[in-house]
């Protein structure tokens, strides 16, 4: 493997943490240097959401600063090329994307925020997308919110040169939609432990985060967002990851562990899995009738 | 009674913090003017805490719990909705109540409680 040559392995549907940060590993030298690096995808059978997520955020923020990147489209496969078209991913290779989606939730750019912009982007592509069932009028309210609370956190916390970009996978065997936001910012945990908090550990100041009224803004009241979208996965029985810096949180259903990264992610890679189910109800529960 | 239609101030997307301070400022001067204030939520579509925080947590900085009680209301949400609205008036109340020193004792406890 040459200097400049970056291997992009395989990432699977239910990777867990460690294998996220084999795959982001090898591109850690490259965020903010040399110029021009030319993918390898030839080891790559299988790419996730948070894979697509990875690369789109890596490919972007090299950008800003004038870094290309290339690929090595004789050794793709073209299940991976036409799946990284279905995302919208192609362009950002300067190629032609795939005619459709199919069951891929194509990338979302912003620099900066657009709510609108979010809530159309759940309606044309979850909502309506190919394949997906009907989701309840809870399901599609909760996933705007959530989707647009992450988006106000890129852009009021996260610092980063990339903007904030989501994008995602619907599984119809499984009924299980994987939708990812990431950035390539300072980080949650880098971010929380400015703030004083568990500076031994990122992921424990990642999960500082999750809980209510936390946050780093001390001249506001906030630190509802995230703590609101873990209420629902709760109720939802999806699962909701955050990988920082060095940190991993999981919320899984009812349960919630920490863990720590061989490797630092450069910004904060968040991935929601949620079910869509016919039958929930979401509603914080209350700790009083009235404020 | 002042009633603001908040879809008609900021449209039926209700995220942005920004658009959650233009609410805050009307609803500040109404309050101010001795009025009593009704936020109308009728035809939102997406409500979040990001805009909550701004339009209506902000009051507390102004205003005591007892005065807001009294003279705040809100109307057109349904019930999730509602309970957001409470979540983040009673999130805001605790962060008023508190002092600065207060504020960084009660964030560095619960630091110290979930390492337990």
């Amino acid at each position: 493997m040459s200097r400049n040559r970056v291997a992009v392995a395989s990432l699977h549907l239910n990777e867990n943490h460690q294998g996220v940060a084999r795959f982001f590993g090898p591109f850690a030298a490259y965020w903010n240097s040399v110029r021009e690096i030319s993918l390898d995808f030839s080891t790559c059978k299988f790419l996730n959401a948070e894979g697509a997520a990875i690369l789109a955020a890596f490919i972007i923020h090299r950008r800003e600063w004038g870094g290309r990147v290339r690929v090595d489209w004789n050794g793709i496969s073209s299940e991976i090329r036409n799946q990284l078209g279905r995302w919208r991913l192609m362009e950002l290779l300067e190629q032609r994307n795939f005619p459709w989606t199919g069951n891929a939730i194509p990338l979302l750019h912003q620099r900066r925020l657009d709510a609108r912009a979010v809530v159309q982007y759940i309606e044309t592509h979850v909502q309506a997308g190919a394949n997906m069932p009907a989701m309840t009028p809870a399901l599609v309210k909760e996933m705007n919110c959530s989707l647009c609370e992450l988006f106000v956190n890129v852009f009021d916390h996260a610092e980063s040169p990339c903007g904030g970009l989501a994008i995602g996978q619907y599984y119809p065997n499984t009924k299980r939609v994987q939708i990812c936001v990431c950035d390539s910012g300072l980080g949650l945990a880098r971010k929380v432990q400015r703030e004083g908090h568990f500076a031994e550990c990122d992921g424990s100041a990642i999960h500082w985060a999750l809980e209510e009224g936390h946050s780093t803004k001390s001249d506001l009241p906030g630190g509802l967002g995230l703590f609101t979208l873990r209420e629902f996965v709760k109720c939802n029985q999806g699962s909701l990851r955050i990988l920082a810096n060095k940190g991993c949180c999981v919320q899984q259903g009812e349960s919630l562990r920490i863990e720590s990264l061989p490797a630092s992610f450069p910004g904060t890679l968040i991935q929601l899995g949620l079910l869509i189910r016919s039958d929930e109800v979401y509603t914080i529960q209350d700790e009083e009738d009235r404020f | 009674m002042t009633s603001i239609q908040i879809i008609d101030v900021v449209g039926p997307v209700c995220v942005d913090p920004d658009d959650g301070a233009i609410v805050c400022r009307q609803t500040h001067s109404a309050l101010e003017r001795g009025q009593d204030v009704a936020l109308d939520f009728s035809g939102v579509r997406t409500l979040t805490s990001s805009f909550l925080n701004s339009a209506v947590g902000c009051l507390f900085a102004s205003y005591s719990r007892d005065t807001l009680t009294q003279r705040l209301q809100w109307t057109g949400l349904d019930e999730t909705d509602e309970r957001l609205v409470r979540l983040v008036l009673r999130n805001a109340a605790r962060f008023y109540q508190a002092t600065p020193d207060q504020q960084a004792a009660i964030m560095a406890a619960s630091s110290r409680s979930l390492e337990d």
